[in-house]
């Protein structure tokens, strides 16, 4: 193995994260590198400096969730339309138009979040489907999450 | 099933007791994410209260698809990025504002050292990009696997690897004089 692909390797085998087999051709390679095991030592050197930052102890409680709970449930808007009286007829057209709209749409639909796929859909997916800025993706994850999608949901979304 | 997954069904059916577990074991670790991704323990816990509200107000449609820890750090972590989107945070805050578990059997001299090197982290952390910085806190600091962290952040097992090499390479230029090579 070349000593870039090795050093690319280095942080993952730190973390242990690697598969033995490429596990073992990094520690072999190492072993006999002056350069990349002086690599290796840095980066050791670097996470074990990392756990220099300690931690904070919380002051608050579940007391003051249930309270924020509270005040959020406060802050909604109340929204109810009135009780309008809705024909019978009215309803059942209303009713059927749904059903053909909804059979249209399935039949034209051909973008990546179709019925058929198999793969789960990005969080970027859910975002537009909920019609939510792409980089405010917490009501969208936490319905995604809710909904059962968050298995197996490592998007594609591009690193930074 | 694992037992977050139980506690957080529970709650899902009313028992508030069951919540009140659930938070009682995750709060901290919801806290310290926040405060490692921001660099403000005020503002970490604003974030961590907000996402146990926001799943509180959400229990009663939870399906157990993904542990309730990925879960919670999804929703913490993208709090956090919003929350340092919105505002830029100061990371020159002193160490010293009584929040921090310090260590205390350390001399007087030892201590100036230590601080002086835990500032230096601390900056050096929050100087990174957003993503690098939420894999590191992810995985160096929480323990997450690069899966788990994957699953977190909605990006690929194989973004975190490359988010990661990039964020030590920037640490290790960061932290250079701190850095002890045997």
């Amino acid at each position: 193995m070349r000593c870039s692909k090795v050093r690319s390797l280095l942080t993952s085998y730190l973390d242990s994260e690697l598969e033995e087999r490429r596990s073992a051709e990094v520690r072999e390679h190492v072993d006999a590198c002056d350069a990349c095991r002086a690599e290796l030592a840095a980066l050791r050197s670097v996470t074990s400096t990392l756990g220099e930052w300690a931690e904070v102890e919380p002051r608050l409680g579940f007391d003051a969730l249930l309270a924020r709970v509270d005040r959020r449930a406060a802050a909604k808007p109340r929204f109810e339309l009135p009780a309008l009286p809705v024909p019978r007829w009215a309803a059942a057209m209303l009713a059927v138009a749904s059903v053909a709209g909804g059979v249209l749409l399935g039949t034209i639909g051909t973008g990546s979040t179709s019925v058929g796929s198999n793969k789960p859909p990005s969080a970027q997916q859910v975002a537009v489907a909920m019609d939510v800025q792409p980089h405010d993706l917490v009501e969208a994850s936490l319905a995604y999450s809710l909904g059962g999608g968050l298995q197996g949901s490592a998007s594609e979304r591009g690193a930074q | 099933m694992d037992y977050d997954t139980e506690l957080m069904l529970r709650a899902s059916r009313g028992e508030d007791a069951a919540f009140r577990e659930l938070f009682d074991r995750h709060y901290k670790r919801a806290v310290n994410t926040a405060y490692r991704s921001t660099g403000d323990p005020d503002l970490a816990e604003d974030i961590a209260m907000d996402a146990f509200a926001r799943i509180y107000e959400s229990r009663g449609s939870f399906k157990p698809a993904a542990k309730f820890s990925t879960y919670l750090y999804r929703v913490v972590v993208n709090l956090s990025i919003n929350a340092t989107k919105r505002r830029r945070v100061v990371t020159s805050v002193s160490l010293d504002d009584g929040r921090d578990v310090a260590s205390s059997d350390a001399g007087p001299d030892e201590r100036v050292e230590r601080s002086e090197l835990a500032r230096a982290v601390r900056s050096a952390v929050l100087s990174l990009p957003v993503n690098q910085r939420m894999a590191l806190v992810l995985t160096r600091y929480e323990g997450l696997s690069y899966h788990d962290a994957a699953q977190a952040m909605g990006v690929s097992v194989g973004a975190v690897e490359s988010l990661l090499h990039r964020a030590k390479q920037n640490l290790r230029k960061a932290l250079g004089e701190h850095i002890s090579l045997e």
